[in-house]
């Protein structure tokens, strides 16, 4: 209007504002007229100059201004429409009606600080592209447009016409306020221009890391950074409370520039925005998780970032690491359990398999002497490494080892995708994967480091093992110990170590979620997830408290004075399980509760160390009904935890890793293809699904309870085989027909009267020169001891036995069936060797393993 | 009746029954009167009761006797349960409560209550401070995190009495987002914590009453740096906070010549050398001044006089006035001859020189006028003009090359988003303009103190000039030394050396020492001119004069200084500091991007070069620079610094390296 007609073919760039807001739009102007100075630039005023301002918008790049609709013209508009909703209606009806036959449409506060080529190229190719503002899923986001009138670009083809005219038609109407997320969907051809350069604000800069190269051009997410939104508000959605110190410095660097362009475009004239209300920054725009920058795969291995956590700024993988993810999304990790180990106000501080060094910064608030942090796994230690460097207010020391009985080497690798911080180790072999680490004892540890007053383990299962390298130590002089503690059958072996070095026990539950957490976050990672650990500490002293705040969250210390509290105190720590639980009341979560089948069912075979179901029921023997209390406790399994985690507890866990090493010791024992096996107490094929695809001779497997030989029968797929149920003690097949007869525990669970009956039957279907084996426990092994205390502890009259044997026992009854021991096995030395799937039995790159129980050879000698 | 917000907040208590059950049965606890004060205790669980029924009362004490002196909370202001425990270790060892053990037993035994040194904050008067609600305690924790000078310094105050500061800071202060002391952010503390911010309370109180003890951080690493862009303002606010008033009066023409004439010898003999600076370089201490000074002693000692000329007015770039209205001061040999007009300065200077050969310096051009130095060039037409690259001013405003006078920009293109998003963006091709108009009529023989700066100049600049060589203000020669080992047991001393500033990495030097706080192998010192107090940081006046261009040196061995920091962010073209610190013995620890620093630790191998703050960090955390220490000594070589002769020598009037 202060220029000629405009050229009606032209690039059209439209932006709508009111007169507060003329800061930003001279800026607007400002940045694309210098890159784009042949644009025609539109500017719709919303409302009318302010009385004393005196500018001229042509000197500030603006080639038309539509000055604000008046009343009358605007009155097609209903009331829900703003101002600027209406000055935007009429804006976009009249550049229709101008012809431009290209309009890109800019939020006044919209700076360009690269060129807008590729939009314009784009526009060439689909008549309406949209530009997204938020690229990565993040808490609180979610009641957030993805689209927003900050970018927005359209031809005039008939689909961008009829976009234009209803866009205008809901601004009229005072609806266009989440319209534009619906567009993709109600027209044809809309682009939708994902780049992390484009539509940068105030509230994405967290999940954008800016930066310049070296030739000076500003990059996000190594995207060129081509629009920056400096207004505080977007597009009238409020306040945007975004935490600034998780920018990057160069997007401070934007943040300045545009503060001070803002103070020199400014005119005393101008009316002031409305004050925005001082706000806390609500939970959830605190809480993103720190995305992967795009184009990197988020599995990356190698993916590691920075994120503000309660105890500074750390760094941690980008991944699905359990830790990690944490970190990002709470800016913390068991909290509870720091605290707790804080309030003992330890000065010397071990903290054995520190991972990502969490334990180490979180109980630092109680400022102590000394800490060393050892970890085993090179790319976490790395990382570990830099935390304690940047974080750690005391003097420590880190490590990069792995802390066993014995000094030397070992190869490690993580254990689950998901969590880097489940780090196994193994003895070197040749074909071991992982890199080798150092092997150290508690004992040298404390020789170098100075003595400990706190120990702490995380070491995945190597607990017990770590605390008898300084075993003498630990007993004399009593540090506080907490060890992570599991459902797992070690959990107790480990109670039963510590009761004996002379500690006081306590069982500490406390849930993974804090409300109170570092970041605010809302969400919930893992529904209900508790963790648990065990608090070892001097008798006699004050007993320890749970922190206020951790049982104001649900966070319970108990005493623990035997093996069967401990199990009771495991068995009433709440699993992860469905999220909806976590917001009822407990009166609907007891009442949900009395809905569920006795809380004791499934708890007899809890921890038990109970493996594979005993077979059939005993009634003609014994009146043991064996098979009957078996059926309830698979039923009760398959129930709480579902069919294919279910199948696999049922016998015990570990159904793959067991299984292998079962198959492997078959192998060893001269299965062959033309041979043929009987498995007494198959269960859910945990053997079979092992030999299915390696072994193609004849198999039978039976067992007592149905469902799992439906599951073990459906998982083969093998309809050359036969799973049945037999009852009783006897195995239901020709004599002389088998090679093979195994029982993989299943005389551990039975009375000897039992078992040998079962043998007879064995001898008798087993072909001359075949093997019987079977896998036993006995107490001359020390690591099958604590199934004994378990029994011992167990008094219930219903309970499943838990049999040991003697090798008197074994010599006898081979004698007297006529059988020959070939070989037994101790339980806890390994003589199996593990190949690793798909390889050759050449024995290249085996493993040694053991199965854990004690494993018995016996042959039928063929006659003379 | 309790609010509801004040019922919910004593939940955590233990029930009226139970409270009575704990308290009532103790024949000791029973009996309590003034030894608990529900007031006191109930702050410290930040509850917020106002008065104390009985029952409230039962139910704090019986929350001490259960959990609360476990955690720390002491049950009056007179007796500390900290104190008391750390006091009687058999007490703590025996896992009493302290103030029953105290009353039954420790009383009669004469037992201590407190250490003997117990802060002063309990005798000095609450005033203010006890309006505010704050008890003693209150105070003495929050003295480790507040510190007055320091307050005072960063944020002036008008008329704010002494002893006051504190409680500005809780009243006023937090909420302008003033920061108690460096070592606390009050804008970090409420950014991280929402909930703090939305109940509104006092960021530091509540840090040292409970969120220290709830593992809340009070500090961000490197938040100074969102700070520092968040406050930082442009050039032209800059150039108007440093306006002056005009001097009067202003020395006039015949007053000048008069002066000169008196000062100028035999034309024949004495060379004039017209050095141009940024301000007096008599009165001011830093590299250039000291390099003036030097130049000075040089050519007067060699029968030459020296005549330096600076801007009265000092500006963050060039002065782009009226030529002949530009101010400068005039001093020859040291003295200054006053304010004069740059219109009468040129005149007195083409008249009473015109005898003389004259040569031209250019040490610095901030607040200088080009066109007023393009007509000087006229009055030394027939004499050398050396262009001295001290610092980058020749490629941009933000002469050490620091974009938003913060971050290494490495001189980009003025249209890269990197200088045009930069505070010196807007005025850098104006700036350039000049400078090209300015070096095409003078065509000057640039000199680079070191070959860093040479080779970063000649890349990034456009400016025609007749040569560029290299000439370091200072060189080392290494003697052999013999050098006792490092006593044992005494921690390494490492000092900051210079200006305790933004660009001389002052900011990332505090966030060192206060990550290694507690790490009682070093010992932390700051040598220099002017000091920013720090806590943990030995302060030790250092100020170069005329009389004592050693005495940064000196005082290095002097503190028996094991490591000085050099932590420049930006490519320093030279540092003196750096190689008095070596000739002082000590090593230098710099950050790889450091320009001339980082090539002088390379080149002498004398110290340690850090990739960025967290390699920085590490170095110390883990022990290596220990060691870089005792082999140095070890080795027992020794630098001595000889002076270059610097513009005496490289205009000739003097043999080269005659220090």
């Amino acid at each position: 209007m202060m220029q000629e007609t405009p050229v009606a073919t032209g690039l059209c760039c439209l932006t709508v504002w009111r007169f507060a807001q003329l800061p930003q739009a001279r800026i607007l102007a400002a940045t694309l007229k210098r890159l784009h100075p042949a644009w025609h630039l539109v500017a719709a005023l919303a409302d009318a100059p302010p009385p004393g301002l005196a500018c001229t918008l042509s000197d500030d790049g603006f080639d038309e201004v539509l000055p604000a609709p008046t009343p009358q013209a605007a009155g097609a508009t209903t009331q829900a429409a703003s101002s600027r909703d209406a000055a935007h209606a009429a804006a976009l009806q009249h550049l229709a009606e101008a012809g431009h036959d290209r309009i890109v449409v800019l939020a006044p506060g919209v700076a360009v600080l690269n060129p807008l080529t590729p939009l314009v190229d784009l526009l060439a190719l689909h008549p309406i592209v949209l530009v997204p503002h938020q690229l990565v899923a993040s808490e609180g986001s979610a009641q957030d447009d993805i689209f927003t009138p900050g970018c927005v670009a359209f031809r005039a083809s008939a689909e961008g016409a009829r976009f234009a005219a209803e866009w205008g038609r809901h601004l009229r109407h005072g609806q266009a306020q989440h319209w534009l997320d619906r567009v993709p969907v109600l027209f044809d051809g809309v682009h939708i221009l994902k780049d992390p350069g484009w539509q940068v604000s105030r509230r994405n800069l967290a999940e954008r890391t800016l930066a310049f190269d070296s030739a000076g051009r500003l990059l996000a997410n190594d995207h060129l950074l081509r629009t920056f939104d400096g207004s505080d508000r977007v597009a009238d959605a409020g306040p945007v409370p975004v935490d600034p110190l998780r920018f990057s410095v160069a997007a401070h660097d934007v943040l300045c520039w545009y503060r001070l362009e803002v103070a020199r475009f400014d005119d005393p004239a101008l009316p002031r925005e409305d004050a925005r209300p001082e706000s806390p920054a609500p939970a959830a725009a605190l809480a993103g998780p720190m995305p992967a920058p795009p184009g990197r795969p988020a599995s990356s291995p190698a993916a590691q970032g920075t994120t503000p956590t309660r105890y500074g700024v750390m760094r941690c993988f980008l991944d699905d690491d359990l830790i990690s993810r944490y970190l990002r999304v709470y800016g913390e990790w068991a909290h509870f359990e720091t605290q707790l180990l804080a309030s003992l106000r330890c000065a010397r501080v071990f903290d054995i398999g520190a991972y990502l060094g969490t334990f180490s910064l979180g109980v630092a608030v109680s400022e102590p002497d000394f800490v060393l942090a050892v970890e085993a796994n090179p790319e976490a230690h790395a990382l570990l490494r830099a935390n304690l460097a940047r974080n750690l207010p005391a003097p420590y020391a880190t490590l990069n080892a792995a802390v066993l009985q014995d000094s030397g080497a070992v190869t490690g690798a993580p254990s689950a995708v998901d969590n880097r911080g489940t780090f196994t180790v193994h003895a070197p072999s040749p074909g071991a994967p992982g890199p080798v680490i150092p092997a150290r004892t508690l004992a040298e540890l404390r020789a170098e480091f100075g003595p400990y007053d706190l120990l702490k383990l995380d070491v995945e299962g190597s607990e017990r093992e770590v605390i008898r390298s300084d075993a003498e130590w630990i007993a004399a002089n009593k540090p506080v110990i907490w060890a992570e503690c599991n459902e797992h059958p070690d959990s107790l072996a480990l109670f039963s170590l510590l009761q004996a070095l002379g500690y006081d026990l306590w069982f500490y539950r406390f849930p993974a979620f804090n409300p109170d957490n570092f970041l605010a976050s809302g969400q919930r990672l893992v529904p209900l997830g508790h963790e648990a650990g065990l608090l070892a500490v001097a008798p006699g002293g004050p007993p320890p408290t749970c922190p206020p705040e951790a049982a104001r969250a649900g966070a319970e210390l108990v005493r623990v004075d035997s093996v069967e509290s401990l199990r009771q105190a495991l068995w009433r720590t709440p699993r992860h399980g469905d999220a909806r639980w976590d917001f009822l009341s407990r009166t609907e979560l007891l009442g949900l509760l009395s809905r569920q089948p006795d809380e004791a069912r499934g708890y007899d075979a809890f921890l038990s160390g109970r493996a594979a179901p005993a077979p059939a029921t005993g009634e003609r023997v014994t009146g043991r009904d064996v098979g009957a209390s078996y059926r309830n406790d698979v039923a009760a399994i398959l129930q709480a935890y579902g069919e294919q985690e279910g199948m696999s507890m049922a016998v015990g866990g570990q159904f793959e890793a067991v299984g292998q090493i079962e198959c492997a010791l078959l192998f060893q024992q001269g299965l062959h293809d033309q041979a043929s096996i009987i498995d007494v107490g198959c269960g859910s094929g945990r053997l079979a699904s092992q030999l299915k695809d390696r072994f193609a001779g004849r198999y039978v497997g039976i067992d007592v309870v149905p469902a799992l030989l439906a599951y073990a029968e459906r998982i083969c797929n093998r309809p050359d085989w036969r799973f049945y149920q037999a009852p009783g003690f006897a195995i239901p097949e020709p004599d002389d027909s088998a090679d093979f007869v195994c029982f993989f525990s299943v005389f551990t669970h039975l009375l000897h009267e039992e078992s040998y009956t079962y043998l007879q039957d064995a001898k008798r279907v087993c072909k001359p020169g075949g093997r019987i084996l079977f896998s036993f426990l006995e107490f001359r092994i020390p690591s099958q001891w604590p199934m004994f205390e378990l029994a011992v502890a167990d008094t219930r009259p219903d309970k499943v036995l838990n049999q040991f044997m003697s090798r008197d026992a074994i010599e006898a009854w081979a004698g007297h069936l006529g059988l020959e021991i070939l070989a037994i096995h101790d339980g806890d030395k390994p003589h199996i060797d593990l190949l690793p799937p798909g390889s050759a039995a050449s024995g290249e790159g085996a493993t040694r393993v053991s199965l854990g129980q004690s494993v018995c050879v016996l042959t039928k000698r063929a006659p003379a | 009746m309790p609010s509801p917000s004040v019922r919910a907040a004593c939940r955590r208590l233990p029930s009226a029954a139970q409270a009575r059950a704990t308290v009532l049965p103790d024949a000791v606890y029973g009996a309590l009167t003034s030894e608990f004060d529900p007031a006191f205790y109930a702050r410290q669980l930040a509850l917020p009761l106002q008065r104390f029924s009985e029952r409230s009362r039962l139910r704090l004490l019986a929350h001490y006797i259960t959990v609360g002196w476990r955690e720390g909370k002491s049950p009056s202001a007179q007796f500390d349960v900290a104190s008391y425990l750390a006091l009687n270790p058999d007490v703590a060892a025996a896992g009493m409560e302290p103030l029953r053990h105290y009353l039954v037993h420790g009383q009669a035994e004469g037992r201590p209550l407190r250490a003997h040194t117990a802060p002063q904050a309990d005798a000095a008067p609450l005033g203010r401070l006890a309006r505010l609600g704050l008890t003693p305690d209150d105070v003495r924790a929050m003295a480790p995190w507040f510190d007055e000078a320091f307050y005072r310094r960063a944020w002036p105050v008008p008329a704010l009495a002494e002893g006051e500061a504190l409680a500005h800071y809780l009243e006023h202060g937090w909420r302008e987002g003033r920061d108690p002391s460096p070592r606390f952010s009050t804008d970090y503390y409420l950014a991280s914590n929402p909930d703090v911010k939305a109940r509104g309370v006092n960021p530091l109180l509540h840090f040292v009453r409970s969120g220290r003890l709830e593992g809340r951080t009070h500090r961000f690493a490197g938040a100074w740096r969102a700070q520092w862009l968040a406050r930082v303002q442009g050039l032209d606010a800059r150039a108007s906070a440093w306006r002056r008033p005009l001097p009067r009066p202003l020395c006039q023409a015949a007053e000048l010549d008069e002066a000169l004439a008196a000062r100028l010898g035999d034309p024949a003999r004495v060379a004039v050398v017209i050095a141009l600076l940024q301000d007096r370089y008599q009165e001011r201490v830093g590299g250039v001044q000291l390099c003036a000074q030097e130049e000075q002693r040089l050519l007067q000692a060699a029968g030459h006089a020296y005549l330096a000329i600076n801007p009265w007015q000092p500006l963050p770039g060039l002065d782009t006035g009226v030529a002949d209205d530009w101010l400068c001061d005039v001093s020859i040999d040291g003295h200054c001859l006053g304010t004069a007009r740059g219109r009468d300065v040129l005149a007195v200077l083409a008249r009473r020189l015109a005898p003389h050969r004259c040569h031209l310096v250019v040490h610095s051009l901030l607040g200088h006028h080009v066109e007023w130095i393009a007509r000087l060039g006229e009055v030394v037409r027939f004499g050398q003009r050396l262009f001295w690259l001290h610092d980058y001013l020749s490629l941009c405003t933000g002469y050490n090359l620091l974009r938003n006078d913060l971050s290494a920009c490495g001189a980009p293109e003025a249209d890269s988003n990197s200088c045009r998003l930069c505070l010196h963006g807007a005025a850098r091709p104006a700036h350039l303009e000049r400078l090209q108009a300015l070096f095409s009529r003078l065509s000057f023989r640039v000199i680079a103190p070191s070959a860093t700066a040479r080779a970063l100049w000649t890349g990034r600049t456009q400016l025609p000039h007749a040569s560029v060589d290299v000439l370091p203000h200072r060189t080392l020669d290494v003697r052999a030394v013999t050098r006792t080992a490092r006593p044992t047991g005494r921690p390494l001393r490492v000092a900051f050396v210079g200006q305790p500033a933004v660009d001389k990495g002052w900011f990332v030097f505090r966030d060192l020492v206060d990550s290694l706080r507690r790490d009682t192998r070093y010992a932390w010192y700051h040598l220099g001119a002017t000091a920013d107090a720090h806590p943990q940081v030995t302060q030790v006046d250092v100020r170069h004069t005329p009389d004592d261009p050693q005495a940064m040196q000196e005082a290095i061995a002097a503190q028996a200084i094991d490591i000085a920091l050099v932590l420049s962010p930006w490519p320093e073209t030279f540092c003196l500091a750096a190689h008095e610190a070596l000739a002082g013995g000590a090593l230098v620890v710099a950050l790889a991007s450091g320009g001339h620093v980082a090539a002088l630790v390379r080149s002498t191998g004398a110290g340690h070069l850090a990739e960025d703050e967290d390699g920085l960090l590490m170095a110390f955390r883990d022990g290596s620079l220990i060691d870089a220490v005792d082999r140095h000594r070890a080795l027992g070589t020794a630098f001595e610094l000889r002076s270059s002769g610097l513009s005496a020598a490289a205009l000739g009037l003097i043999a080269k390296a005659c220090a």
